[in-house]
């Protein structure tokens, strides 16, 4: 594979272009912790009314938030220039990565990093690392979640690759990728609080219920047996997810048309 | 009179031009909406707190009004970092009434196509809820609302005068209104320290007050709605000019 | 059948506007031609370039690139194409331009970059280039570095969509001789919409119009047939002193008139007539080729 050898020239060629913007990188950092410490405060609130929510205590709640935060964290570093696809067709940058001899979703990927990510995928590992040793967790199991999370990006991916590819048919006038935010914010909380619909399309048809609800769920009620099972099932659900969003993606592709100048 | 017509059609017509806008805004609407009163029909029904049928409301009349309010930070950083602000600054009118004028236009286009969707969400699963007298307020009570949340908009961008991480200060806005505007968690359910740390601060007034003077509509909290609307304008203004004073002269010498 | 490009009966209609389509355009490119595609804005060269190179589908008709379809084989052919977009670049504006070669090259499996460097400083001062951000480069420099950049793989088709749009004589001059100067294997495409732009560099020239071919053929065809020009003197009194009666001259504003010429071959004599006689403060020539070659095309 080409791609994974370009892996580090395109690391190094995205370093560069960080290093220019330093001053702005800390406010950045600011932000992603302010809003970190605000998202568990509110949390906290919440537990303030009531001792749990769907069976979760708050300790068990903020390991749900840090592994749901973990896998969307992952889904920043490597898919954020998704969210840019629409820009990329309206000025023609998506016509350059066509004209190069290297897969088209990998050169998005790679257009550029987000540095704040870094920052919330630290800050995902810390909350995760604080509720283990509070919940006197197996270091097995939380290996296991952090292995889990990096599969789970591949829904997020899944959900803004489709977003983005409504962009190749309306010439980057419909981009519909920043949808991945709204069902972060699902999938920070416990399945089953959702009504019957939403539960079912959580589960099999758009799977973000797989990326923290179910499997916390089960390893909180010490159901070992079926929390590994079901660590397997929802890697597999998301390689499987993410390889029908590119071939959307690829069929999109096809069907898009330049906007010419 | 016409300055002020035709900014706020041009506003309303940037949206209506761009037709997947009625969609995307839809869906953010509707996706909010479903996860606080999912989350928050749990909370309910298991804490001590009654009458949760109107907690509910609250909750959906907060996040329309948070949905409606303008996202003005990456717009002023865009005018700013592209150079279009010397134009602007150059119209016989103050820019921030003409910003104004425009988002207002921008968010009535919002408001057309959110309000039905949301007081259709109200009518149907939470019937007899709102009053006559709520809708009344929900309309002569939205100007000063809007201004206010303008203001504090206008605040927060005036900040990229002096940074280009626009993302950063908009990540800390959605923060800090997440917290402290009641249209997440309803204020009179917080702890009660720090419901008086929400009640002295500006956020609540341009979002959750709004909706609680909704379904609760009395003179005392209508007037406890409008007076600190009115403060916190003024008050954030001035704060706004001092910044935006230091910035605009920062911008000038450096010659961007 | 070593056609680099064989294109056959390409059909291509946008919805509703009839800017930039094609209709039913053939033609084959053989190796180490040199073709410039010419055609007013909006006659559909860059349509039909976007299909040569597989980022566009036509909505009839064939197209081979390397004897492959384009929009199958893309990957494969993108090894082997270099392409200029007039107004779209490469490069990474911020940093320097010699970061982003080193990506290119990465991209391409470019073994020396600095040997392709090299090659290209005789024609450029690259040197002032290199290190500086893409942002801080003028136009001219810009596009230097952006046509060194697709050549830094050295591919075999190159495609220069408007090169020359927006620069000053001096770069358009090195630029043209570096790209004539170029190795006799390599196929050069060149479309702008000004014909003395692709003069010095094609052979051969198909143009377009409104969609259609209405030319292919040689250089050196066109160049027989007879074109008037205009020239625009501006001079230093209001009063234009010509010893020849035989010049149409249009009094436009203070001190500027517009002479017209029958034949292109008779400017030099009307200049040295006129700077004999006149101050003069400038000098405009205005051949119009392009739009007189069209129209006297169509009426034949």
């Amino acid at each position: 594979m080409k791609e994974l050898k370009l892996i580090i020239p395109f690391f190094k060629y995205n370093f560069k272009r960080l290093q220019i913007y330093d001053k702005d990188f800390y406010l950045g950092i600011v932000g992603l912790i302010i809003e970190n410490i605000l998202n568990l405060l509110m949390l906290f609130f919440i537990y303030t009314l009531i001792p749990s929510l769907d069976g979760f205590t708050f300790n068990e709640m903020l390991l749900l938030y840090g592994v749901a935060s973990l896998s969307f964290a992952i889904w920043r570093c490597l898919f954020i220039n998704t969210l840019n696809v629409g820009s990329m067709v309206r000025y023609g940058r998506l016509d350059t990565f066509l004209l190069r001899p290297i897969n088209v979703l990998y050169q998005v990927m790679m257009d550029g990093f987000d540095d704040d990510a870094w920052g919330d995928l630290v800050f995902a590992l810390l909350v995760i690392g604080y509720t283990a040793v509070t919940q006197s967790i197996n270091i097995v199991w939380v290996i296991l979640l952090i292995i889990l999370s990096i599969f789970t990006s591949l829904i997020f991916a899944g959900i803004s690759i489709v977003g983005s590819s409504l962009s190749f048919i309306t010439q980057g006038i419909a981009d519909f990728s920043q949808i991945v935010y709204n069902f972060f914010q699902f999938a920070k909380y416990p399945i089953n609080i959702f009504g019957g619909g939403m539960k079912f399309v959580f589960t099999f048809v758009i799977p973000i219920g797989w990326v923290a609800a179910i499997p916390v769920k089960l390893l909180i009620n010490h159901n070992i047996r079926s929390f590994a099972f079901m660590l397997i099932v929802a890697c597999g659900i998301s390689v499987i997810f993410f390889w029908i969003t590119t071939k959307i993606w690829n069929f999109m592709l096809t069907k898009y048309v330049s906007t010419g100048s | 009179m016409k300055f002020i017509f035709y900014s706020v059609r041009n506003g309303f017509r940037t949206f209506m031009c761009q037709k997947n806008n009625f969609m995307i805004y839809w869906i953010n609407n509707l996706f909010s909406i479903l996860l606080v009163v999912f989350l928050w029909q749990q909370i309910l029904k298991y804490s001590s707190a009654n009458q949760s049928n109107s907690q509910i409301v609250y909750l959906i009349l907060a996040q329309m009004i948070l949905a409606i309010t303008p996202e003005i930070i990456y717009r002023y950083s865009q005018l700013i970092q592209s150079g279009d602000i010397a134009y602007k600054l150059l119209l016989p009118v103050k820019f921030e009434f003409w910003l104004l004028l425009d988002t207002l236009g921008y968010s009535l286009a919002k408001l057309l196509i959110i309000f039905p969707l949301d007081m259709g969400i109200v009518f149907i699963f939470f019937p007899g809820s709102l009053s006559i007298m709520s809708g009344l307020l929900l309309l002569l009570l939205f100007p000063m609302t809007f201004v206010l949340g303008f203001t504090i908009e206008l605040l927060f961008s005036s900040v990229t005068l002096f940074t280009y991480s626009v993302w950063g200060i908009n990540t800390i806005k959605s923060a800090v209104l997440m917290v402290l505007s009641g249209a997440y968690f309803p204020v009179s359910l917080l702890p009660s320290a720090m419901k008086k740390f929400v009640s002295v601060l500006p956020f609540s007034y341009a979002y959750g007050q709004y909706a609680e003077v909704i379904i609760t509509p009395t003179v005392a909290n209508v007037s406890l709605l409008v007076i600190p609307q009115i403060i916190w304008t003024i008050i954030l203004y001035w704060f706004y000019v001092m910044i935006s004073r230091v910035g605009f002269k920062q911008f000038v010498t450096q010659g961007g | 059948m070593n056609h680099i490009i064989q294109v056959e009966d390409i059909v291509k209609k946008y919805p509703k506007v009839e800017y930039n389509s094609l209709d039913k355009v053939s033609f084959v490119i053989e190796k180490g031609e040199r073709v410039g595609i010419v055609g007013l804005n909006g006659a559909g060269k860059s349509t039909l370039l976007k299909i040569i190179m597989g980022i566009l589908n036509p909505s009839e008709g064939t197209v081979k690139t390397f004897g492959k379809n384009p929009m199958h084989n893309r990957k494969q052919i993108a090894g082997k194409l270099g392409v200029v977009f007039g107004q779209r670049t490469q490069l990474q504006w911020d940093i320097p331009v010699i970061d982003s070669y080193e990506l290119l090259g990465s991209i391409y499996g470019t073994a020396n970059i600095d040997e392709r460097i090299n090659y290209f400083e005789k024609y450029f001062y690259l040197e002032k280039i290199l290190n500086k951000p893409v942002r801080s480069l003028s136009l001219g420099q810009k596009m230097i570095a952006e046509f060194v950049g697709i050549m830094i793989h050295d591919p075999e088709l190159i495609i220069l969509d408007e090169p020359t749009i927006g620069l000053d004589l001096e770069i358009k001059k090195k630029m043209i001789d570096s790209i004539k100067n170029l190795d006799i294997s390599k196929t050069i495409i060149f479309t702008s919409h000004i014909l003395e732009d692709i003069y010095d560099v094609c052979d051969r020239v198909i143009i377009i119009n409104k969609g259609k071919k209405v030319f292919d053929g040689s250089m050196r065809e066109i160049d027989r047939s007879s074109t008037p020009a205009k020239v625009i003197v501006t001079i230093d009194n209001d009063e234009l002193f010509l010893s020849s009666e035989s010049y149409v001259v249009r009094h436009i504003n203070y001190g500027i008139f517009e002479v017209e010429i029958n034949q292109v071959t008779e400017i030099s004599q009307f200049l040295q007539e006129v700077t004999r006689q006149n101050t003069i403060l400038n000098l405009e020539i205005k051949t119009e080729k392009l739009e007189r070659l069209i129209k006297s095309l169509q009426e034949q």
